[in-house]
Formats: C-alpha cells, structure tokens, sequence
C-alpha cells in the first residue's frame, strides 16, 4: 500500500517539484494550492506524513503544526530557508518530527521521510523488489531465485536496489554511482565496476545468469 | 604641554616687565633713591612675579597633563568632551564648547552611519533567505527531469549555494554570539552532510572519498560546523593534486 505524503508549500514550482519527487520515490502525494481547508483536507485525506513550509501567505507553519497536532500525532517534517535557531527550537516544541533548510538535498529529504515513516508505521514497510524471477531482500540484504539466497554487502544492495527501481530502463554508471554517494557510500568509477562484477559472480552462483547486462558506453540494465 | 612654547608665550608679558623695571629703576634713581633701596625694589618685583608666574606654569601644565592623560585612556577618545569638567579659564570654556559641538555632530555622523550598516546587512540577509527558494527550485527541477547537462547546472547550483552560504555566514560573523547554540551533534551527520552538499563537486573532480565510521557526538553549534567543512572541502578541491584523498578519519586527528 503506497503511503501518502501531504505537501504544504507556497512556491508552485518547488511544490510541483516535490510531488514529481516523491511521486517517482513511489508514494502518494497530495498538494493543496490554497491553504484556507488545509487542516479539514488533512482531517479527510489522513495521509502519512507531512511536509510543512513554515512561510506561507496567510499563516504560519507553526500555527497550522499546532492545530494539526490538537488531532494527530502524524509526522511533520518542516522545511524552510531560514534555519535560525529559534526556528528550529519551535518547530521542535509545537511537534514537529523534522527540520530541513532549503535548498534540500533530495538524498536527505528522502532518507528523513523514509525513516520518518518507519518510525511511524513499523508494519507497513515494503521489504523486497521482485525482478524477473528474482527478489530483493532489503531486510535481510540479500537476493533470493528459485528458492536459493545470497547475502549482499551494503554497496551491492544499493546497487541491485537502483537498479531493480529501474528496471528495464538503462542506469548510467554516473547514476548508479551518484545513488551510492546520496546513501553515504562513497565509491569510484572502479569500485563500481568491482563490485558489479562480483554481484555477477554472486548471482551466476544461485543460477542467476546474465541478470546485470552491460550496455556498451551506457551503463547496466536488468 | 610644550614648555619652551609656553615660556615664548609669556615673553611680551614678561618684556613688559623688564620695560617698567628699567623705567621705574631710571625714575627712582633720578628722585634720588639709593641703590640698596632700588635693587631691593627690583629683587622683589622679580621674586613676586617669578613665583606667581612659575606657580601659573604648574598649574597649568598639570592641568593640561591630566586632560591628556584622560583621553589617552578613554577608549573612544571623540567622547572626552562629554567626560571632562568645565575649565576655569574663560578661553578654555571656549573651546571646551567647541570640543563639545564638534564631538556632537560626529557622534551623529557615527549613529547614523551604523544605522545605515545595519539596515543593508538586514536586507542582505533577507535577499540571502529569498535566493534560496528559486534555488531549491532549480534543484528539484534538475532532479526530476534529468537530462544530459543537468548534473553540469547541478554542479553551477551546488557553486551558487556555497556562495550565498558565505555571505550568510559572513554577515552573521559580527555578531555569533547571537546566532552560535552550542549542542550534542553527532560527527558522522554533519560530515555526511557537508560531503552531500558537495556531492557534484567532488563527484565532478574525481576526488576519492575515504570516511571512516565515526560513533562520536561532540559540542558544538551544527550549522558552523558544518559551513566550515564545506568550506574545507571546497578549499580542498580547489587546491588538490593529481589524484585527490579526501580522508575523514575518526575523532583525534584532523581531516586531511
């Protein structure tokens, strides 16, 4: 079940923005343009979590934090462009879970959302990716086909994670290795192609062969 | 207070003196004082006015030596005026108004100088606060849509970030008292940071990364520490050799 992310924010670009972000990262987004009913949409769309902007025309993200929290313990991540202590004090006071400045960093932004959520809802985590034929254990980093497992390092679930994402489409190395970097793993061109190879070595060992193909000058695809 | 000029000053006054006791000397031996009587005279002219005049000197010149010795120690010496009392002397009381109106208007000149400062770091960093939105707008544009130069203007954007960094960074310098809040950090967040705010510039340069794992929390206000690393990652990149280490190792030893 795709979990749902409320979107508060005045810049239309940076909320349309948002939405294609976290739409492409597989949840559901939505995004008022008027903040008059937000708190009733929130009452009636219940979503999982909430990206809150402390400037907007009209209000405060603090004040509209406060009402939300008189009926909901949902997490709140609030974003702005200041990043004044006393903004952060506050927004840690009335409730809020998070605080970013802008500009975000996407990596960062997300990994707080996804471990937001965790927190808040334990039993709802999507554990695995499934790719012609084979599945991907992120609990357990490791990769199961036709009843065998292998263990993955954390580089090698990274990179099968990126990967099983984009499945079918080509993932440049660029990409791939940007990924690993947004994941704290800071790896080189040659390191990438090291470890691919022995993710290779791993899958021909379940039987799983010509999984990882290599497109001349592109990249990897599955 | 200079004395040879001091002294030179009171040479017509004292030329004067010498004048009437010549006069009077001439006068008195005419009417047929004796010489005793008429040296006597002058010994205590001269002795009288010695005194009294060597009396002034010191005087004076303590005075004029405690005056100094106040503003040196003052140290906004244009406020003297304000923290010496009223002279004696009519001509002093002169320009002791005159010390008083000039420091005035400078003192206005100061303030509103000051006023003026302080209202264009104001603004500077309101403008600071405003650039960040379009900003994080083209970033999350980029991202969304990546094409084949995106990670090029990604690259320009990180650079644009770390300027207007600076200038926040640089007007808040003035005064950190006002802006540093001391906290417990964990090391490993801020380096992680600070290494994804430069991601496309380390990533673009070729610089191997080596961060060791690091458990520690120290002290320290993030935001600061955090400007600094991306500072020296900046410095680091700029001025690397061939094949550029960034090296985070665990607490106790510096980064290199």
């Amino acid at each position: 079940m795709k979990q749902k992310i409320f979107i508060i924010e005045d810049d239309p670009l940076i909320r349309n923005e948002l939405n294609t972000l976290l739409q492409s990262n597989g949840y559901e987004t939505a995004a008022p343009e008027l903040f008059s009913n937000v708190i009733d949409r929130i009452k009636a769309e219940q979503p999982h979590l909430i990206l809150l902007d402390i400037k907007l025309p009209g209000t405060s993200g603090f004040s509209l934090c406060t009402q939300i929290r008189t009926f909901s313990d949902v997490p709140i991540i609030f974003v702005t462009s200041c990043n004044t202590d006393m903004d952060e004090l506050n927004s840690i006071m009335l409730g809020g879970d998070a605080f970013i400045t802008k500009p975000y960093n996407m990596a960062i932004l997300l990994a707080k959302i996804a471990s937001l959520l965790k927190r808040a809802y334990p039993a709802q985590q999507n554990e695995q990716l499934t790719y012609g034929g084979a599945i991907l254990h992120l609990e357990s980093s490791s990769l199961e086909y036709e009843g065998q497992r292998v263990e993955l390092t954390k580089n090698e679930l990274k990179i099968l994670y990126y990967l099983f994402r984009n499945a079918g489409k080509i993932c440049s190395r660029g990409d791939i290795v940007e990924f690993l970097w947004d994941n704290q793993l800071y790896v080189d061109d040659n390191a990438l192609s090291v470890n691919i190879n022995r993710i290779r070595e791993k899958l021909a060992g379940i039987g799983l062969k010509d999984f990882i193909k290599t497109k001349h000058r592109q990249g990897y695809t599955l | 207070m200079n004395g040879k000029l001091y002294w030179k000053n009171r040479l017509p006054f004292l030329l004067t003196n010498l004048v009437c006791m010549i006069a009077l000397t001439v006068f008195l031996f005419v009417i047929g004082n004796s010489l005793s009587a008429v040296l006597l005279i002058l010994i205590a002219w001269i002795v009288i006015v010695s005194v009294g005049l060597g009396f002034t000197y010191w005087k004076r010149k303590r005075q004029m030596q405690r005056l100094l010795d106040m503003t040196g120690q003052l140290s906004e010496r244009y406020l003297i005026s304000e923290v010496m009392e009223l002279p004696e002397q009519a001509e002093d009381q002169v320009y002791y108004r005159i010390l008083k109106m000039a420091g005035k208007s400078m003192l206005e000149q100061i303030s509103e100088v000051k006023r003026e400062r302080l209202e264009y770091k104001e603004y500077i960093e309101q403008w600071i606060h405003e650039i960040k939105t379009p900003i994080t707008a083209m970033k999350l544009l980029c991202e969304n849509h990546r094409t084949d130069w995106t990670k090029e203007l990604l690259l320009e954007l990180e650079k644009t970030n770390r300027f207007t960094e600076q200038a926040l960074y640089y007007a808040r310098s003035e005064h950190t008292e006002k802006d540093y809040s001391v906290r417990e950090m964990a090391l490993s967040n801020v380096v992680h940071q600070a290494i994804a705010d430069n991601k496309y510039l380390l990533l673009q340069n070729g610089v191997h990364l080596k961060v060791e794992e690091m458990q520690d929390t120290v002290y320290s206000d993030e935001k600061w520490v955090r400007f600094i690393l991306n500072q020296l990652i900046a410095n680091a990149v700029k001025y690397r050799s061939e094949q550029p280490v960034l090296h985070f190792p665990p607490a106790g030893s510096r980064i290199r």
